[in-house]
């Protein structure tokens, strides 16, 4: 597949700045990660209400902070894109929320008000089974801005090697 | 300008600063890439309900003011209400947006609406007014965009709205393709159907073969009248020399 070399400098840009805050959390051996909510990108002006970083790895067990930096965003899992025995959250707006991921699998989330704008995420909870949910979480139909949104973070996780299977 | 086609229309748009909405008239961006396609409409809210023929209650009100608290449920379903009796399509083929989000801001206030980026921003639900702030229908301006994963890189767009202004209306297309924009004004009459079509961007190779074409056939102009009066000379020389001692021959005959 050919790829635009600016969609790659995007990319690499944004797995970049996806492992940088994830990777302190691991080396202090903190169990809680930070997902910000955003109205606007950090470091890309152009875009806007996004969550920071949109693809983060977890271990089973750990728990993401979703940090209501910017008002009007919330954090909810996304209807058949989360694995069939995990828990759905429902985030409300202009609030922090912390969710405990026990189940591995891949998780799609979005912000409600935004979610037709493109402000989707995905964390991958490693462990057993971790790819189990992984088709029926891709052939969820996505409205709007979403679809194109998705299809960045798949290609984005999949670069970061967070759709690997799981070596044990 | 990008589209030749677009020269008839109205110049009035090419204002420098910040283009705005103002009553009796609506602005249109139209954000145009090679996967996808971005469409967004704005104006005075009363006056954009009415032209896509949809009814003030489908926006969510508790007595006359905006319920701005319903609006973090998500707006994408008035959004798809404004598009359900609109024609949009590329190429005259149906266009495949659906409605990323419906926002309200107060008149007084209207949001920019000049670039893509800007739209993003009035469509978002972060930008509007806390809810402890109360505004009718008819104070707002109301922003809606939508998206189709369908490219209109190389396409005209035509967009018919469903009902008839009542007032003269003044419809500003900004039309965004390849970091290029164009801007024109529209005019619509009382009662005249509101339509309009986007001619699609001309294309830099197109503009490149034919810019070298002229080049090329201004050189050969100019190379032909700098040398055409020495090829007359020769060629025509020899025939009035012979001519001459034709003549001359005449002359001295017997």
């Amino acid at each position: 597949m050919t790829q635009n070399p600016d969609r790659r400098k995007f990319l690499v840009a944004t797995a970049a700045a996806t492992l940088l805050p994830t990777l302190p959390a691991f080396a202090q051996g903190d169990d809680q990660v930070i997902v910000e909510m955003l109205t606007k990108h950090p470091t890309d002006s152009k875009l806007r209400n996004v969550f920071f970083p949109r693809v983060t790895s977890v271990q089973a067990g750990q728990t993401v902070l979703f940090k209501a930096t910017d008002r009007s965003h919330n954090s909810a899992s996304i209807d058949g894109m989360i694995p069939e025995t995990a828990e759905e959250w429902d985030g409300r707006i202009n609030e922090d929320v912390e969710v405990t991921f026990d189940v591995p699998g891949v998780y799609g989330y979005k912000c409600t008000p935004h979610a037709a704008t493109g402000m989707v995420a995905l964390i991958v909870v490693e462990g057993e089974g971790k790819l189990d949910n992984l088709e029926a979480a891709q052939g969820v139909r996505q409205r709007g801005r979403a679809k194109k949104v998705f299809e960045e973070i798949w290609e984005e996780a999949a670069e970061l090697g967070f759709l690997e299977p799981t070596s044990s | 300008m990008r589209n030749p086609g677009l020269f008839s229309w109205v110049f009035g748009a090419l204002m420098l600063g910040v283009v705005t909405v103002h009553a009796d008239s609506l602005t249109i961006i139209v954000d145009r890439s090679t996967d996808n396609s971005e469409l967004y409409v704005a104006g005075p809210a009363d006056t954009l309900l009415a032209l896509f023929d949809v009814d003030p209650s489908v926006v969510p009100t508790r007595d006359g003011v905006v319920d701005y608290d319903a609006f973090s449920l998500g707006t994408w379903g008035i959004g798809d209400a404004l598009l359900k009796h609109t024609r949009v399509t590329f190429n005259k083929e149906q266009a495949g947006f659906e409605a990323m989000s419906f926002m309200l801001h107060p008149a007084e206030d209207a949001l920019p609406m000049q670039t893509p980026l800007d739209a993003n921003i009035a469509i978002g639900i972060c930008s509007a007014l806390s809810s402890t702030e109360r505004y009718r229908l008819n104070d707002m301006t109301g922003y809606v965009g939508y998206f189709s994963p369908q490219s209109s890189a190389a396409s005209a767009i035509e967009v018919v709205l469903p009902a008839v202004s009542q007032s003269s209306l003044n419809v500003t297309i900004i039309d965004y393709a390849q970091n290029a924009s164009s801007t024109v004004v529209q005019q619509f009459k009382p009662g005249e159907t509101i339509r309009f079509v986007i001619s699609p961007p001309a294309r830099h190779g197109a503009l490149v073969v034919s810019f070298s074409l002229f080049v090329l056939a201004s050189l050969l102009a100019s190379l032909w009248v700098t040398i055409q009066p020495h090829v007359a000379e020769k060629r025509l020389k020899p025939l009035f020399v012979k001519s001459h001692r034709f003549e001359d021959r005449r002359a001295s005959g017997p």
